[in-house]
């Protein structure tokens, strides 16, 4: 069904892509972010989602967080992806609390 | 229409069925989660039984106000008798389902122990 990654079957593990961490991932990611992309897209997409491949510093962004991160998964199979959301400080929320401002 | 059941807990529990690698599935409870705003978690412990391929790593803001870089696999799963691809959050709090897979629905909840879980299409 899909096109699998060997991952070895080790449940303590943190799972991850299998050549890099996910601090790994989180640190490339933020950095390209930071030095390639944030000012071509902070001004006219704040709230939107965005995906690189930290690999080749190539993205895919929208609105919509499912549609993003499919096209991005067509784009780049198997690559080392970091998703973000621009102007915000997380993708998503996970447990209740007071919601998250909108950017 | 997902039909469940609040446990003893008071938790309103769905049951859902994981596609894997290789044809494998299994089928889990799962918590119906308002205050989480994706699609599903899942425990790192399943996401390696069905061999879930990585999808992304992503920031998410936790209960208590961290934000936590998680990894995010990719599954399909059966929802309201439909396959659909859905990327799952990793993470040890159990299985979880948020508003994102909601999106379309009507969620009804009798909150009480044994009360009813019905999540109908709003159209």
């Amino acid at each position: 069904m899909f096109d699998t990654q060997s991952v070895p079957p080790i449940p303590w593990v943190n799972m991850s892509h299998p050549e890099y961490t996910k601090e790994q991932i989180a640190g490339r990611g933020k950095s390209i972010y930071e030095q390639q992309i944030r000012s071509h897209v902070e001004t006219h997409h704040t709230g939107e989602y965005l995906v690189i491949n930290i690999e080749t510093g190539e993205y895919e962004l929208g609105e919509d967080k499912l549609a993003v991160s499919q096209r991005a998964y067509a784009r780049f199979p198997g690559a080392p992806l970091y998703g973000m959301r621009i102007g915000c400080r997380s993708w998503g929320q996970i447990g209740s609390h007071e919601p998250m401002p909108e950017p | 229409m997902i039909r469940g059941q609040v446990n003893a807990a008071r938790q309103p529990i769905i049951s859902l069925q994981i596609f894997g690698a290789e044809g494998r599935s299994e089928t889990v409870e799962a918590v119906v989660d308002t205050g989480f705003d994706g699609s599903l978690t899942l425990p790192p412990e399943l996401v390696a039984r069905l061999d879930l391929p990585f999808g992304m790593t992503r920031p998410y803001v936790m209960g208590d106000g961290r934000t936590v870089e998680i990894d995010v696999h990719r599954t399909r799963i059966l929802w309201d008798g439909r396959e659909r691809d859905v990327d799952a959050v990793v993470t040890t709090g159990g299985v979880l389902v948020g508003m994102s897979l909601l999106r379309g629905y009507r969620l009804l909840v009798d909150a009480e122990e044994g009360g009813e879980v019905l999540i109908q299409p709003r159209t």
